[in-house]
């Protein structure tokens, strides 16, 4: 049996060092290895983290929808060099921002196509665009105008928000540079087109049912609200974390008015392990099969070229490659990464943390919700410690 | 069952041909297969080297204290990517050398600070300033770190953290990982020790391996009885070849006392004094998944990333290459086996361990389970001739 006190005294040091509240969950071949939760959802109203708390996942979300994203294209929906105009026929004409060499700047059409491949693997070249404010390039000034009217109007459909970027001159040929942002919606908008129905009806049909991740999903249902665990600011100075508002929560009420583009999930350090264990153990999940195992090892295969690498890894991804929508463990010693060549997952921008090792059949989910993360404190020290306690 | 009749009479031949003692023990899997000892602790008064006799490792302490540093990463304790001057204030802003066209040295700041990891791999940029063997270190920088240490040397007795203090103004020979230089990093490392768990390196060693291991005969400073089961520190006259006629000599106990002593005696960092036994408990430990006679010591993953190497392929070839390394790359603390074909090697790819100064070598082969321990103490320590002799021969005996 595998000790994991270390991991206890861990979080608790986390915890006893400023972080509200956290939560972990190791599983290996369909077996829950080790359960902590540690802090307050609630500071104020002192409200333990428990298994039941709910936390915002954000950016963690692509998950499920790459995972959803690869089911489809196993099942011959589509190939990934179809160009996404042939799903969203508006994103025929795509352009982009061509500089010369005397820096006069013109708009031209682009080479090719953004195919579904680029949308997935995050080389299509607009960077998100969530908010209205400074812009650091053209790209984003446009896509902020673009969005202005949605903004302005309040509600908006990803479909309207997908036929407002299209012919946004992007930053480069589509499938040249590795750019984390506008990909994601655009797998939202290819899901939606090509199912007939809300990516969130299809998250449920193909993922959240299956599994039985009864407590992810995107609005608030039951008693979701009362069991989301509280954002909290982390303040500098020994100061104490301060309640946070951000307004993507307004996301997860319900109603039409709040669909706004592709809401964000939330999820339970429980729920999020049946899908990492579906994908860490070949697709299938307590004797269910929900993909192929081998359309996983596609999806955790690398897809960057040195350039394209330079531009993805930075302090906190070291050591790993980007496959389709997930990073992917290419290189132990660059991120002095205890896992197994392969082990692949991804993060969220309010702190939770995800990674499949099929090689073990391990699954690693560990949750807090905190601005800013702090992830490369939190992250590769629980990371390290969760591969140093498996026997 | 394995026969070990090769390796007896390797060992007995090293012997006849003028080694003064040694000693081999190989594991497999919880089960020590071969064990034996071959001449005398102290050949003057002819006293035999048995299971008893302790050795000083000098470098081989290196294993015990990486594997420590790693259990400690393994716990959340600290991050490769963590500037050393988080841990010793001292060291934040760091310089180095470099050369004009003129031949001519400047010193200049270095772009990023020395992080853990390059004093986990070598790559800090300081070597030693002590004599190895009985060959004077020459770089341009063991000179100016002499020179660092000059007080505390002239003080007499000194501790880890005022020499790793007293380094701290000493340009680096490039910048931080780039290179591959063995060196001042494994004091550095011992510091790091001392830092995150607030007590000397050697207890922290003895109490996170030793004890755990029951370890009994082993520790990074004397107690007990361990002066007098300890062999004599042997000698090679410069120019004499073993097997001559007075061709070895041993230190006084008083010359020996700078390098073995009790717990605080000993200037800066100790260095760990065992028997093959004894390292064979740590040895199996990391060769069989860090677990030792079912106490778990530290995890098989990290284990695994322990033994990954680190070094780039320039590195590998112009900083760590010699007859000796042919095979290997380096990964947290360790050599590792890459390249069977280019070490004439018959171990396995992943096998790892690293050398003492002083005549010790050790290895841990995952792949089989297997750990060999072999013990010598006479300087410089013939290594090239002993080491590899031996490591075939084990490796070759095996089932």
């Amino acid at each position: 049996m595998s000790d994991f006190s270390t991991i206890d005294r861990l979080l608790q040091d986390f915890v006893d060092g400023g972080l509200p509240g956290c939560a972990m969950e190791i599983a290996k071949n369909g077996e829950t290895l080790y359960r902590g939760c540690f802090g307050y959802a609630d500071l104020e109203r002192k409200l333990p983290v428990t298994e039941a708390s709910v936390f915002r996942l954000a950016s963690m979300s692509k998950l499920p929808l790459v995972t959803v994203m690869m089911m489809l294209y196993e099942r011959g929906k589509f190939l990934l060099t179809d160009p996404v105009y042939t799903i969203l026929p508006e994103w025929k004409h795509t352009t982009k921002f061509l500089i010369n060499p005397n820096a006069y700047q013109e708009i031209v059409p682009t080479k090719k196509a953004v195919t579904i491949g680029d949308v997935l693997s995050m080389k299509c070249g607009l960077p998100y665009c969530n908010f209205p404010g400074h812009a650091d390039s053209e790209t984003l000034r446009v896509m902020q105008r673009r969005m202005q009217p949605l903004w302005d109007q309040g509600h908006f459909t990803l479909r309207e928000q997908l036929k407002a970027m299209a012919d946004v001159p992007q930053l480069f040929e589509p499938g040249e540079h590795w750019l984390y942002g506008f990909s994601s919606e655009i797998c939202a908008g290819i899901i939606e087109e090509v199912c007939g129905k809300s990516i969130d009806s299809v998250f449920e049909e193909l993922l959240f049912e299956p599994l039985g991740m009864d407590s992810t999903r995107s609005h608030y249902f039951g008693d979701i609200k009362e069991r989301m665990v509280k954002l909290y600011a982390l303040n500098e100075n020994n100061e104490p974390p301060s309640p946070f508002h951000t307004p993507l929560d307004d996301k997860h009420l319900p109603g039409k008015e709040h669909e706004s583009g592709w809401a964000r999930l939330f999820s339970t350090t429980g729920d999020f392990s049946r899908l990492m264990q579906m994908l860490a153990c070949g697709g299938t999940y307590k004797g269910q099969r929900i993909m192929g195992r081998k359309t996983i090892d596609m999806m955790r295969s690398n897809g960057l070229n040195a350039a394209q690498q330079a531009e993805f890894e930075d302090t906190y991804n070291a050591g790993y490659g980007y496959g389709y929508g997930v990073r992917t463990l290419i290189d132990k010693n660059r991120g002095n990464h205890n896992g197994s060549l392969g082990a692949f997952g991804w993060t969220g921008g309010f702190g939770t943390w995800c990674e499949a090792d099929p090689a073990e059949g391990i699954s690693i989910v560990y949750m807090h919700n905190t601005v800013p993360t702090r992830e490369l404190y939190y992250h590769h020290r629980i990371r390290t410690a969760a591969y140093g306690c498996l026997e | 069952m394995s026969d070990f009749r090769d390796l007896d009479q390797l060992l007995q031949k090293y012997v006849d041909d003028g080694l003064p003692g040694c000693g081999c023990v190989i594991a497999k899997q919880g089960k020590i297969l071969y064990e034996n000892y071959f001449g005398w602790s102290d050949k003057e008064q002819g006293k035999p080297l048995t299971r008893e006799n302790v050795f000083r490792q000098a470098s081989l302490t290196k294993i015990a204290m990486y594997t420590t540093a790693m259990m400690l990463y393994e716990q959340g304790k600290f991050l490769m990517t963590d500037p050393i001057y988080e841990y010793f204030p001292e060291w934040r802003n760091s310089t180095k050398l470099v050369p004009g066209p003129d031949g001519r040295m400047s010193i200049v700041p270095t772009k990023g600070p020395i992080t853990v990891k390059h004093i986990m791999n070598m790559t800090c940029g300081l070597p030693y300033d002590m004599i190895m063997g009985d060959v004077p270190v020459q770089h341009p920088v063991s000179g100016l770190m002499a020179e660092a240490m000059k007080p505390l040397r002239e003080k007499g007795h000194y501790t880890l953290r005022e020499q790793i203090k007293a380094m701290s103004g000493v340009p680096l020979a490039f910048e931080p990982g780039s290179r591959f230089l063995y060196g001042f990093s494994s004091e550095l490392t011992a510091g790091l020790l001392e830092a995150v768990c607030g007590k000397p390196a050697e207890t922290v060693i003895k109490e996170m391996l030793f004890e755990p291991l029951g370890m009994e005969s082993s520790a990074n400073f004397i107690f007990g009885d361990l002066s007098e089961r300890l062999v004599k520190n042997y000698y090679l006259h410069p120019g004499r070849r073993l097997g001559e006629a007075d061709a070895t000599y041993a230190l006084t106990p008083e010359q020996d006392a700078r390098f073995v002593g009790p717990l605080g005696s000993v200037s800066g960092f100790s260095r760990v004094v065992t028997n093959c036994f004894d390292y064979t408990r740590l040895m199996q430990m990391l060769a069989c998944g860090g677990i030792y006679n079912g106490t778990r010591i530290m995890g098989r993953k990290t284990i695994d990333l322990l033994r990954t190497n680190t070094l780039t392929e320039t590195m590998l070839r112009e900083d760590f290459t010699n007859d000796y390394l042919a095979g290997y790359g380096y990964g947290y603390g360790m050599r590792t086996l890459m390249d069977p074909y280019a070490g004439h090697h018959n171990g396995s790819v992943g096998a790892f361990g690293w050398t003492g100064g002083s005549g010790t070598w050790a290895e841990a082969d995952p792949c089989e389970g297997v750990s060999i321990v072999y013990m010598h103490n006479l300087q410089p320590n013939l290594e090239e001739y002993h080491h590899l002799r031996m490591r075939a021969v084990a490796y070759g005996c095996l089932q």
